[in-house]
């Protein structure tokens, strides 16, 4: 009966991002633009002693210099406790490429010449790089709120887990460390504002969430959230990394109101690496205990993540690592000390592997289980997968959730269990489960609403607050919006993510945005149809429940000669005065009272999906150098409404978890300085090193979900990480606690495991 | 994106004009495909230079004679790529593949790449990023920060084509005011990391001559990259051999990416010479290229790692370069 779901239908954006044609922030330009450029620390840590911009002023062609004696002082922060940055710095500042001051002006080298002439003196404070020095007693204080630099504290425990250990029959300790990851989405950030003589602020900007971003931009300007409309523009990549408010878009828009002109501000590829954000280094100990038949009894996991500078997602991006585990295994007793750290490191936020760190420790505990208590990796995870009808620890019931299809799909085309010790040496097969959350509690900014109109000639208009990062959910809604209409996708038109006209939405934030999103446009486009009905059943003399809406007509189910085109329809409505508007809302069924810290506890999402991957590998003994023979990776995304997008979703996810996360990607340091912010330095999997990857699509068909869909391939980007770690430990006869597993790594585990024969 | 400073292109339309230049001008830097020299601009080094386009002095294209190839410097890595060599030398287009990537390989030269700067996480970075701490020895400055305390510059040699050019026995046409001049392309690198080259500031490389190997020759290169796709070398070996009635007669084996400049290891090249290419002798040119290398912590993998890869790259070089020239040797 679906005639658009389930259909990989050419994105409607694709053919305007082939041919370039499609407009990024930095390809804007409005009239009597002027370009800014930002000051940075060159210090990791050190207090502001003078601040004179008076040359910089001077120079011709500047227009307004920023410094934080231009701003009313507000600190952001994603929580009302976690509100501690300031957009340029005031007394201090924490990490190398912290704003210091701004200018404007009417080009870029002029703007960038000023830079030059601002004099700061700095008076360097000692500072600190790593998690664990930083919460020593004699450590520098980064904040003079945080005592031992500790940010956040997650605390979560349920069950009795002393008592639980007591019980089992198999208990292991391991210690995880991994560097920071960083994006290198393909769009560095950049921000065009224009604030107007009626002080309404335009702003255009690479973004995960337009509405999330319009309010804070509110709160900073001082303004109504009526005056800040953030406009449509394509995005060239977000992965967790676009999703808090930056700097960035205060400067421009402050800027724009000191000068009454747009301005532009476009970062380095260098800025984007460092002033945005980057994911959490990470120390990971955890112990894991089993029952002897393979059950997972009771895990302690503590964390401590390098939080950077400033909160931003802290508490999000603290509890989330654990969230996706215990999606994933279950286990009755459980105790979680997750601390997030301040260092004078670049700010740290969400990204799509949550912690390799985290993740690969536990598929690392699973591995060693098995072997420990003669089981195989495949089975280990069959007995222990979270499942349809189980509730977490934490108290979130999963509705619908085929993790064992996809555990199936890939032991089986993997022909692991064939495989599984009976490979040459050298030769080494892994496997890795991941559960995602579409979707959790966001308070009043967690669902979404959309609008559907028509014009005359019925011409369909989407309305939806909908941001599409790359990753294709206008697509996706536009495929929700053709088959609850009858109509072909590529007919109807979509007003997306502009603040000023979309209701709100959540964002493309927490895999949330096909459940609730595509449910808003769902219910929309249903109450478009029922009023079309409702019209049409007068002109057909026809009961409502007995019509039909499909390719551009509305007819009586059984006889489709009796049939009136919908143009005629929405003109009749007009005629009577009921011009057909639908409208949908949607907030996803989560606990709303559930809060990060103080209350982990109640329904976290309404949709969980499940990710399992195999990765055969070969390593090479001599240099370490690991070569992916083939991947497998199945994931549980409900319904496919695009198959092709959710493979797109799923080999990216490989790329970046799996191939960069494991065997490439790591920030570089040398005293608090990224040695590595370029594209050559930071080792992004390109084309050419991707290995063949066989996508399996599982539908379990989501309850909640709009026919049926969820979350798609997120789960992926963590799964594959912890099956090339764990194929890698096959192939080497040890596994490797540092991430990533670069060769030189590789290659010292197996000189290690030479000399002391570790199993 | 990073700003390209104001600067000045010259384009001469003659070697004797763009040398005449090249003396005259105080700060003047031949430009070739710009691939390395343009990001460097970016990143604020060379800020006062002029450059002098070497587009139009015709240094562009391979000729074979009886006994040479000779390679324009100004021929484009991809035509080095594509164009059919004597099989033993087809390790020039070996080494020219594995240079970056196909976009770069089009417009990067192969004078370009033989004079390719030498390079260091604390050099090749931005005007902001090296402002955090003082200059450097190469930028100027009066310190490393790689190895504190002594005065010498470690900056890395990462390009591809000098190891296999010193390995097959280059030659390098060099032209100054006084006319000019062939050195071997070994004498082309001075060991300083900050000047890494032997060419004075007025002075042009204007081709290579490679000399026709003999029946019995073969040659290989291995380059060790984090990322396949588009990496430079943590370390990279050329080994050139001539085998003789079943024995190796002659060797030469040049490291890359393993210190300030391509390291020739003549222990290696002894160690081989008179074998079989037995295991032990492989051993023995292993470990002899292991006590050259130089690495120290300023690019990607650690230096004790890059200095243990000298060994097994020189190894599997040696084997391939032995496997091509037993089909060689007739
Ligand atoms: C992303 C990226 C990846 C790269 N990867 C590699 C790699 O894997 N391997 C590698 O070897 N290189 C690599 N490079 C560096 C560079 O692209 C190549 O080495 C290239 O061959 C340089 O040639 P060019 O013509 O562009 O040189 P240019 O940038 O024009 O010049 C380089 C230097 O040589 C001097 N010069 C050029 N021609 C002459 C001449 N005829 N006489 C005297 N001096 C001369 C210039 O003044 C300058 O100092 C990479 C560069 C980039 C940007
Ligand atoms: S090795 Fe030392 S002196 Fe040379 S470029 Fe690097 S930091 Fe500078």
């Amino acid at each position: 009966m679906s005639r658009y779901i389930g259909q990989s239908l050419p994105r409607r954006d694709a053919r305007l991002k082939a041919t370039g044609e499609a407009r990024f922030t930095a390809d804007l330009s409005l009239p009597f633009m002027l370009h800014a450029a930002v000051l940075r620390s060159p210090y990791p840590h050190a207090r502001i002693v003078r601040l004179d911009t008076s040359r910089a002023e001077r120079l011709p062609g500047v227009k307004a210099v920023l410094t934080a004696r231009d701003t009313s002082g507000v600190k952001w922060g994603v929580f009302r406790y976690t509100r501690d940055q300031e957009f340029l710095a005031r007394e201090k500042v924490r990490y190398v490429g912290e704003e210091v001051a701004a200018v404007a002006a009417e080009s870029e080298d002029i703007a960038r010449e000023a830079l030059e002439l601002i004099e700061v003196e700095y008076e360097i404070l000692p500072a600190v790089f790593d998690p664990l020095s930083a919460v020593a007693d004699d450590a520098p204080r980064i904040h003079d709120h945080a005592e031992r630099n500790i940010n956040i504290h997650v605390p979560i425990h349920v069950g009795d887990v002393d008592r639980a250990f007591d019980e089992c029959d198999y208990v292991h300790t391991e210690r995880t460390v991994s560097e920071e990851e960083s994006y290198f989405m393909t769009e560095p950030y950049a921000v065009l504002a224009h604030c107007d003589r009626q002080g309404t602020v335009e702003v255009w900007m690479p973004n995960a969430s337009p509405h999330t971003k319009a309010k804070g931009l509110a709160n900073a300007l001082g303004l109504p959230v009526s005056k800040v409309h953030v406009r449509h523009v394509s995005v060239g990549g977000a992965f967790g990394g676009r999703s808090d408010m930056f700097p960035g878009e205060y400067i421009a828009a402050r800027l724009s109101q000191m000068t009454q002109r747009p301005v532009k501000l476009v970062y380095t590829r260098e800025e984007n690496s460092i002033a945005v954000r980057q994911g959490h280094s990470m120390v990971v100990e955890s112990t894991f205990g089993f029952k002897r038949d393979g059950t997972l009894h009771a895990v302690d996991v503590t964390a401590y993540m390098d939080g950077g500078a400033y909160s931003s997602t802290g508490p999000i991006a603290t509890s989330v690592p654990f969230l996706c585990f215990e999606q994933t295994y279950r286990v009755p007793n459980v105790r979680y000390n997750g601390y997030r750290v301040y260092t004078n490191k670049p700010i740290r936020g969400m990204i799509r592997t949550h912690g390799r760190a985290w993740a690969c420790n536990v598929d690392m505990q699973l591995d060693l289980a098995a072997a420990a208590l003669g089981l195989d990796p495949v089975e280990i995870r069959r007995r222990n997968a979270v499942r349809t009808g189980d509730t977490t620890p934490t108290q979130s019931k999963i509705f619908k959730m085929d993790s064992l299809a996809t555990i199936k799909a890939v032991a089986e085309a993997s022909r692991f269990r064939e495989k599984w010790g009976k490979l040459p040496k050298w030769r080494g097969i892994g496997i890795g489960c991941v559960s995602v959350m579409s979707g959790f509690p966001m308070g009043i900014r967690g669902g979404s609403a959309a609008m559907v109109k028509f014009d005359e000639d019925a011409g369909v208009t989407v309305i939806s607050g909908v941001v599409d990062n790359g990753q294709g959910n206008e697509n996706v809604v536009l495929q929700i919006a053709a088959e609850a209409l009858g109509v072909a996708p590529g007919a109807i038109q979509l007003v997306a993510s502009d603040t000023e006209v979309t209701p709100i939405d959540q964002g493309a934030y927490s895999q949330a945005t096909t459940l609730c999103s595509g449910n808003a446009v769902r219910l929309a486009c249903e109450d478009a149809r029922r009023q079309i009905f409702e019209i049409a059943s007068d002109m057909l003399e026809a009961a409502e429940e007995d019509l039909e809406l499909e390719d551009g007509k509305v007819f009586v189910r059984g006889s489709p000669s009796r049939a009136v085109p919908l143009r005629n329809v929405i003109r009749m409505g007009l005629l009577k005065g009921k011009n057909v508007i639908g409208h949908g809302s949607f907030g996803p069924n989560v606990d709303q009272t559930r809060e990060w810290i103080k209350n982990p506890k109640g329904q976290l999402a309404a949709a969980f999906s499940y990710g399992s991957a195999v990765v055969e590998v070969e390593v090479d003994p001599e240099t370490g150098f690991v070569r992916v023979l083939d991947a497998w990776v199945a994931h549980d995304c409900g319904k496919a409404i695009n198959p092709k997008e959710v493979e797109g979703q799923m080999e990216g996810g490989l790329a970046m978890g799996g191939h960069g996360g494991i065997l490439l990607e790591a920030c570089k340091w040398h005293e608090g300085a990224n040695l590595n912010p370029d594209f050559l330095g930071y080792k992004v999997p390109l084309a050419p090193d991707m290995p063949p990857i066989h996508p399996f699509i599982v539908e379990s068909e989501d309850p909640f979900g709009p026919f049926g869909a969820k979350e798609g391939g997120l789960s992926i980007s963590m799964c594959t990480a912890q099956a090339y770690s764990n194929a890698i430990a096959n192939a080497i006869g040890t596994h490797i606690r540092e991430f990533p597993h670069t060769p030189d790594r590789v290659l010292e585990a197996i000189e290690k495991r030479a000399v002391t024969g570790d199993p | 994106m990073l700003r390209l400073p104001h600067f000045a292109v010259h384009r001469p339309g003659s070697v004797a004009e763009g040398l005449q230049i090249l003396a005259a001008a105080p700060h003047a830097r031949p430009l070739a495909g710009g691939t390395d020299l343009l990001v460097a601009m970016k990143h604020g080094h060379h800020t006062d230079a002029d450059l002098v386009s070497l587009a139009g002095l015709g240094l562009s294209g391979i000729e074979r004679s009886d006994s040479t190839l000779t390679v324009g410097a100004g021929t484009s890595l991809w035509d080095l790529m594509r164009r059919a060599w004597p099989d033993a030398l087809g390790v020039v287009a070996e080494a020219a593949r594995a240079v970056a990537a196909p976009p770069l390989q089009s417009r990067a030269t192969v004078g370009g790449n033989v004079c390719l700067d030498t390079r260091c996480w604390f050099f090749n970075q931005s005007a902001f990023w090296r402002s955090g701490r003082p200059a450097c020895l190469k930028a100027g400055g009066d310190r490393c920060h790689v190895v504190p305390g002594g005065s010498d510059c470690h900056a890395v040699s990462q390009a591809d084509l000098p190891p296999v050019l010193i390995a097959c026995g280059a030659q390098a046409e060099i032209a100054g005011a006084d006319g000019s001049r062939d050195v071997p392309v070994e004498g082309l690198f001075s060991g300083d990391g900050r000047r890494p080259h032997t060419l004075s500031s007025a002075e042009l490389l204007l081709r290579l001559r490679i000399p026709l190997p003999p029946p019995g020759a073969g040659a290989a290169y291995e380059k060790l990259r984090m990322r396949r796709a588009l990496d430079f070398a943590a370390a990279s070996a050329a080994v050139y051999l001539e085998r003789r009635d079943g024995g190796c007669a002659r060797a030469r084996v040049v490291l890359g990416g393993l210190g300030t400049k391509p390291l020739r290891v003549p222990e290696a090249e002894a160690a081989l010479e008179g074998t079989e290419l037995d295991p032990r002798a492989l051993a023995e040119a292993a470990e002899a290229a292991v006590a050259a290398a130089r690495p120290v912590k300023n690019t990607d993998l650690t230096p004790a790692y890059r200095r243990k890869m000298a060994g097994v790259l020189v190894r599997r070089a040696a084997l391939r370069a032995w496997t091509r020239a037993a089909g060689e040797e007739s």
